[in-house]
């Protein structure tokens, strides 16, 4: 029997490059976590009474979100694997809405907060609360232009031999919503 | 529907399911503050590993790409756990 034969093929989906990337960018993230941990370590009081001026509420639909849209993103994918790219466009759709939805939440959140007075420059925990959610922001409006190509190209040109590209903006989107389940407990939940 | 599309939606679950255990459950006052933010760690460690596998691949691809996951989560959460109980 051969055993080679019955193993899967590995492969790394999309270009390596968008790999190094990601990893690149998940890096700096970790480090982020790492200061704002110390931080946290040197006022916890501080940090704590924060806290509790954030929504959990916010914080966790956004997840619920966030994961979701990766969720029907994968789908897309799987779609076009299984010969069936026509449902491709609906499910990048579908994802797009959710990483629109989640921009909306956080104007909302971000409202809140200027209402009550709170900007980054009211202690540490906002500066940290502000830049690490701000730059995640950032990530999801690229990745929403991302999603928004991959929707249309996926339209017009069913997929075929040019696979990568699409698993290549999907490894994106999956990073946005893997930072955003490591920035959620770290901001919202640690007490 | 695919055994492919089915683990897809089953991982899917596990993380919603998750999520709002840690936010809606876990993180309600009669939890222990240590045992609630422990906890929520070690249950988003697992989800970004959920990620990492199923959304973008991972346990499909070669050991070099798996183990850099790997060791991204485990020192993440290690470097984070251990600062907040030092």
């Amino acid at each position: 029997m051969n055993l080679a034969a019955a193993r899967p093929e590995l492969r790394l989906p999309g270009v390596g490059g968008i790999w190094v990337f990601v990893f690149a960018d998940m890096t700096m993230f970790a480090l982020m976590f790492v200061c704002f941990m110390l931080d946290r370590h040197a006022s916890p009081a501080l940090f704590e009474e924060s806290r509790q001026a954030l929504n959990r509420d916010f914080g966790g639909v956004n997840t619920l979100i966030l994961l979701t849209s990766s969720m029907l993103v994968v789908l897309a994918i799987e779609a076009m694997k299984r010969g069936r790219p026509r449902l491709a466009p609906g499910f990048f759709a579908l994802a797009l809405a959710c990483g629109c939805a989640f921009m909306v939440s956080k104007a909302f959140e971000y409202t809140g907060k200027f209402q009550a007075g709170i900007t980054m420059l009211t202690n540490d925990f906002f500066m940290y609360y502000f830049i690490l959610t701000g730059i995640h922001l950032v990530h999801v409006i690229a990745g929403n232009v991302v999603l928004a190509v991959l929707w249309r190209k996926s339209r017009s040109a069913p997929a075929g031999g040019s696979l990568s590209l699409y698993e290549s903006g999907a490894t994106y989107w999956h990073m946005v919503d893997l930072l955003w389940v490591c920035l959620f407990p770290l901001l919202y939940l640690v007490r | 529907m695919s055994s492919a599309v089915k683990s897809i939606l089953a991982v899917w679950l596990l993380l919603m399911l998750s999520t709002a255990a840690s936010t809606w459950g876990l993180s309600r006052p009669a939890v222990a503050p240590t045992v609630s933010t422990l906890a929520v760690m070690v249950i988003a460690a697992i989800k970004v590993g959920l990620v990492m596998a199923y959304f973008m691949g991972l346990r499909c691809a070669p050991l070099p790409w798996r183990l850099a996951g790997a060791i991204w989560v485990a020192a993440a959460a290690a470097a984070v756990m251990i600062i907040y109980l030092a």
